[in-house]
């Protein structure tokens, strides 16, 4: 398996790992929270100002990128006009787009100079080579409800 | 958070190395996992806790997901002050396997130059597939060489197999203005040196502004994205 960190920022976070080397579910979400964000589109779709809003997900890099993934269809079509991003504790931050790649799908955003919101400073790594069948999560901001799995609860 | 909420959803990898069909074809892995609507971005995580890709689309039954080797690749250059490159020659690609290769399109790997099994000895599971070209866009440099139907092969002698991020990653990292293609046409090798175009130079053009709006002229990639014709102008509000 190979990983990849973002940063040489350590963290124990994962300190639940079972002995196949597997992590403890609650452990994986735990640290989840923290990255995981809501984006906020607002979009202008006429010359005349008329605006449309729309909500998908995005999470911190972590670290010290200060960088939130995303993607390109969600942050970067050509009207927009402000971009929120809200953590888990409702702290809600305007954001900027720094790059995106609509041929990956991919989009980079940072928050605003201006704002003082602090990133989550565990990271986590990245693998390039996941097994066909091996279980996988996603985590984001779906569907609605607040701190929930979907095939179990979370308290 | 808002109305939403943090979801964790669990499923399994069903193809490590397919291709999406939504307009610009993508290098995506299939998991089985029923994503909602927001479910946009969300990081798509293995057991071992560690980030496998970022979802990109789906429906009731499988979601569709970017993997992460493309996220490294863009922070390589980002946390180097730099554009990721955006390298191309216009060209779109869908997969084929082996045995229809060389049923229907005379696919010769007996010459020993195809090394798939190395390639699927390093993506377990990603199945005996290959590279085959679906559509050259018009305008592009692609569209002077390759023809719908040919088996790309190598870039640069370096095999690519299944992988559209192999392909793409010696596009983007290659210096020169050319590169070397090697593919199959109707049982026949061959190697061509290919005009290689930067989407980060040639985005738009002949852009008009008029008030709160911008016109531009669409190039064959971007018209492909859009889902419109080639050259058609395209409106940016602001």
């Amino acid at each position: 398996m190979n990983t990849h960190a973002l940063s040489s920022v350590n963290t124990n976070y994962f300190s639940e790992s079972k002995e196949d080397g597997s992590l403890d579910i609650g452990a994986i979400y735990e640290k989840a929270t923290h990255h995981v964000l809501k984006i906020d589109v607002n979009e202008t779709l006429s010359a005349y100002g008329s605006e449309a809003n729309s909500t998908a997900s995005g999470f911190w890099l972590g670290g010290n990128s200060r960088l939130i993934v995303t993607n390109a269809h969600v942050a970067a079509p050509s009207q927009i006009s402000r971009m929120y991003a809200e953590d888990v504790h409702g702290r809600k931050f305007k954001v900027k787009l720094v790059y995106s790649n609509p041929l990956i799908d991919l989009a980079y955003l940072q928050p605003e100079e201006d704002e003082t919101i602090q990133q989550p400073q565990s990271f986590f790594t990245f693998s390039t080579h996941p097994q066909r069948n091996s279980e996988v999560f996603m985590i984001g901001n779906n569907g609605g409800g607040r701190h929930r799995f979907a095939r179990w609860t979370y308290q | 958070m808002g109305g939403g909420g943090i979801v964790l959803q669990d499923g399994r990898i069903s193809d490590i190395c397919a291709i999406s069909t939504s307009n610009y074809p993508r290098k995506v892995m299939t998991v089985s996992i029923n994503g909602k609507g927001g479910s946009s971005g969300s990081m798509v995580v293995d057991y071992e806790g560690n980030i496998i890709g970022v979802n990109h689309a789906g429906s009731d039954i499988a979601n569709y997901v970017i993997p992460a080797e493309f996220v490294l690749e863009d922070l390589h250059y980002l946390e180097l002050g730099q554009l990721p490159p955006k390298k191309d020659i216009g060209l779109t690609f869908g997969h084929i396997r082996e045995g229809e290769a060389k049923k229907f399109y005379n696919y010769a790997p007996e010459e020993g130059v195809i090394q798939l099994g190395t390639h699927t000895d390093q993506l377990p599971g990603a199945q005996s597939r290959l590279l085959r070209v679906t559509k050259c866009l018009p305008g592009s440099s692609g569209e002077q060489i390759f023809e719908p139907g040919d088996i790309i092969t190598h870039v640069e002698n370096v095999a690519v197999g299944q992988d559209l991020f192999k392909y793409y990653h010696r596009l983007n990292t290659h210096d020169g203005d050319t590169i070397q293609i090697t593919f199959f046409r109707n049982g026949e090798r061959r190697t061509e040196t290919v005009p290689l175009f930067d989407l980060n130079e040639a985005s738009c053009h002949e852009m008009i502004v008029f008030g709160k709006a911008i016109f531009a002229r669409a190039n064959p990639i971007i018209s492909l994205l859009f889902s419109i014709e080639s050259h058609a102008y395209l409106l940016f509000l602001w």
